[in-house]
């Protein structure tokens, strides 16, 4: 699977996710990728009982949340850490899972 | 100052039909939208090559398209359209199909939603339903559409307060309701709130009456001109307003409002009433919470009061508060059809085509749709209103 990456439009300036290949701001086609390394707020997180997939299964329950980044974009994360509440400040980074996946994760911000 | 939008007038609106839902079907999508298509020239009284419009939204018809239903169901048309806004497709549909009566393009359209159901279609659907959701969402413990909605309703529960026996009333109501419409997959079982809130947890605050059952079904309804319909001798309804907007309030982190908010206000302008004047409402309900976002959105109470609001207000049939979802609703009927149902039960009220469930003296309605998570929000909102003739 390919990494999750942010992108930045070289034209505006302007972050985006998910991945797309024009900028959703000015439409330039100039966009670099950038590893995820962003502080946010924690906007909701809820645990997910149930899964299509059985890779998840044996995970259950498994947290997910929305974090809004300091940089604009929005994205789902996995959290790791239960004690992290709506609302309190988190970083956004690339996490490899167990199966070799890599996931967003939201972790406190150090 | 934008353009004055065009009226809807000479518009009629008739013979709502419903090819009854199943929860698996080895069917395809193309039998339940021909099938839709044989019920409502029966129920108008026409002959199929009457049929010159063809309105068409399915999940399920692929890698047959609308051209394909078209040659298959022995069809010849000179208007044809498809309408993939998932649950908003129903208004949509309605409203593209009057405006063709309206120019002459064509003189009478049959606008059908219609799926086909079974364990792999839902899952592939689900598996592979955009580009970001592929990317973005799915892989973050591929819930489906309970892992956004998840986070939606709790946010909206952190924010306004609402709480899970608020939502419970929007679902206890609706399978009230389908207790008395024969053809709603749960309309056998009652539903007390109690068993709405011990029930299985899914994701977040949804539990198992928060989801709905995608299954396999269609509904459908003939749009013409007055005329037409009255040369047909059938009941019709006017269409008094309607609007659709997408991706409104992008800027938000979490959606906690739809694009009704956007257009409410000349909604009820063109409509020429307010929402005091509605006898009946469908809201597209995948989960509740979308369900208070549209009581908002639409003028039925003010924003962030919808959860207070639906424990005041009589949400059933026969309540004599705002009767609502009138047939069980998704939650209780079944999710087949890309908000057609919605539609379909409007019309079957205000023409006094119910059978049990039938609202009293019901003769403007109110149909909202929502719909298509790209990504973490839907981005689909509109809504039409409705009205018997004479």
């Amino acid at each position: 699977m390919m990494p999750s990456l942010l992108q930045q439009c070289t034209e505006c300036q302007r972050y985006q996710y998910p991945q797309r290949h024009l900028c959703g701001h000015c439409l330039g086609d100039q966009l670099t990728d950038l590893a995820f390394c962003h502080p946010g707020i924690l906007v909701a997180a809820s645990d997910l009982h149930h899964s299509l997939e059985a890779r998840f299964t044996q995970q259950l329950p498994w947290r997910i949340g929305t974090v809004k980044l300091d940089c604009g974009p929005t994205v789902l994360v996995h959290i790791k850490d239960l004690g992290i509440r709506s609302g309190m400040p988190v970083s956004v980074k690339n996490a490899l899972q167990s199966d070799g996946s890599e996931l967003l994760q939201a972790s406190r911000q150090p | 100052m934008s353009p004055k939008v065009l009226d809807y007038s000479g518009v009629a609106v008739i013979a709502p039909v419903t090819v009854p839902y199943e929860r698996s079907s080895t069917r395809g999508a193309d039998w339940f939208i021909g099938s839709a298509l044989r019920k409502l020239i029966v129920e108008a009284g026409l002959q199929k090559q009457a049929i010159d419009g063809l309105s068409i939204s399915s999940f399920t018809l692929a890698p047959d398209s609308p051209v394909s239903l078209v040659e298959n169901l022995g069809l010849r048309l000179r208007w044809l359209e498809q309408v993939s806004v998932g649950g908003a497709s129903g208004v949509v549909a309605l409203r593209k199909a009057a405006r063709a009566i309206q120019s002459g393009d064509a003189e009478i359209v049959a606008c059908i939603g219609g799926d086909t159901a079974n364990p792999q279609s839902f899952a592939h659907l689900v598996s592979n339903f955009s580009e970001f959701s592929n990317a973005a969402v799915y892989p973050y413990g591929a819930a489906g559409p309970n892992a956004p909605f998840s986070l939606i309703t709790q946010h909206y529960m952190d924010v306004h307060g609402a709480t899970r026996a608020d939502f419970g009333q929007i679902a206890v109501s609706q399978r009230y309701n389908a207790n008395y419409y024969p053809g709603a997959l749960f309309g056998n079982k009652t539903l007390s709130i109690n068993e709405y809130l011990d029930a299985r947890k899914i994701a977040g605050p949804l539990h198992l009456y928060d989801c709905v059952m995608p299954c396999a079904g269609a509904d459908g309804y003939l749009v013409t001109s007055v005329e037409r319909a009255k040369a047909l001798g059938l009941p019709f309804a006017e269409l008094l307003a309607a609007d659709e907007r997408y991706n409104s309030f992008s800027e938000d982190a979490i959606q906690i409002k739809g694009g009704w908010c956007e257009f409410k206000d000349d909604l009820y302008d063109q409509a020429g009433i307010g929402p005091e004047a509605i006898d009946c409402l469908q809201t597209y309900d995948d989960y509740p919470v979308i369900v208070m976002h549209q009581l908002e959105g639409l003028g039925f109470c003010p924003l962030g009061e919808a959860a207070r609001w639906v424990n005041s207000t009589a949400l059933t049939f026969d309540g004599g508060g705002l009767p609502h979802n009138t047939n069980g609703g998704q939650l209780s009927v079944g999710q087949a059809g890309c908000g057609f149902l919605g539609v379909v039960e409007t019309l079957r009220q205000i023409l006094q085509r119910s059978g049990a469930n039938q609202v009293a003296n019901a003769k403007t309605g109110l149909v909202s749709g929502y719909g298509m998570v790209n990504y973490d929000r839907g981005l689909c909102s509109t809504a039409a209103i409705l009205k018997r003739c004479a």
